[in-house]
């Protein structure tokens, strides 16, 4: 059995990531967007370097996306997404897609049709559920503390609280979901090998992350505390 | 059994306001109050419901921006229904 993903998927994990920084240092940072990038030690000050998205913290996302998302205007526009039934429907999706890329990683086209790819079409639904619950959360998850007045920091930071404890929760579910999937699939096919857990490799930590990003805006949604 | 443990739950002092009087009295709106105030529009909406008990800090910017005392506005006691003054 081959653990290790393939070169291809490999650069492909790497240019997704360097995008990823890449975006995200060009709508955080008004200069020396390059050597942030590279992380270099340039004269932008401490704040500059050793400073990723996954480790300062609430700060995803940018002063403008948060000053739309808390305008009255946002309420109104995506008001439909923001009502009690939209948002079970939100946490639903967002538990689904995981499950189905977890699922779809077992390479069992034949259950629910899909192409056997290792990260298939499919694996865009939790980049969607996750852009759902936060907007439906009104980016308040991700956003910076300045832009921020008490009561919205007090949400999010109970939010986060509750999110991390859950974690433990959804990280045990997914992978009991893994073992059973492993389990029904190994008696199906013991003829054929058993069930390929090499998929696993790598859609396990890809329904991890979207977890991780996802799970502080579900339980903002979940205690349904921004009302509007 | 563990209520017998000694530990009782927090409870919170409900705190009485009469912010949306005063701030109708002087003629301000939610969303320009909370932008003299800098916090959400809904964040007064919410103080006002008695949802959210402000910090300190942001009662007294409260009492400054409606040129009044914070006791006028904050109570740990029903407010009577004296009427606010526009002044």
């Amino acid at each position: 059995m081959n653990w290790l993903p393939s070169w291809q998927g490999i650069l492909v994990s790497l240019a997704v990531i360097c995008v990823v920084r890449a975006v995200w240092i060009w709508r955080k940072y008004d200069d020396h967007r390059f050597l942030r990038f590279i992380d270099w030690p340039g004269p932008y000050g401490k704040s500059g370097t050793k400073e990723y998205f996954w480790t300062a913290g609430t700060s995803g996302a940018s002063r403008a996306e948060v000053e739309r998302a808390l305008s009255p205007a946002y309420a109104e526009r995506y008001r439909w997404m923001m009502t009690v039934r939209a948002r079970r429907f939100i946490i639903s999706a967002n538990v689904l897609a995981w499950t189905l890329v977890i699922y779809g990683g077992f390479d069992l086209p034949g259950g629910l049709s899909l192409s056997n790819g290792h990260l298939s079409w499919w694996c865009l639904l939790p980049m969607l559920t996750w852009w759902a619950a936060r907007a439906s959360a009104r980016v308040i998850a991700d956003a910076p503390d300045e832009l921020l007045d008490e009561r919205l920091l007090a949400i999010r930071n109970a939010a986060y609280h509750e999110a991390y404890r859950l974690l433990g929760v959804v990280v045990s579910l997914i992978v009991a979901v893994a073992i059973a999937l492993d389990i029904s699939i190994t008696e199906s096919t013991r003829d054929f090998g058993g069930a390929d857990w090499t998929s696993l490799t790598v859609t396990l930590p890809f329904v991890s992350v979207w977890a991780l990003a996802s799970l502080p805006s579900l339980v903002l949604i979940a205690k349904q505390s921004l009302d509007n | 059994m563990l209520r017998d443990m000694g530990r009782k739950p927090k409870e919170e002092t409900p705190i009485f306001n009469r912010l949306e009087e005063v701030r109708e009295a002087r003629g301000l709106s939610r969303t320009e109050l909370a932008y003299e105030a800098d916090v959400h529009y809904q964040t007064i909406g919410y103080i006002e419901r008695g949802e959210y008990s402000p910090s300190l800090s942001l009662a007294l910017t409260l009492a400054k921006i409606l040129r009044t005392d914070v006791q006028e506005m904050f109570s740990l006691q029903h407010f009577s229904k004296k009427k606010v003054s526009a002044s």
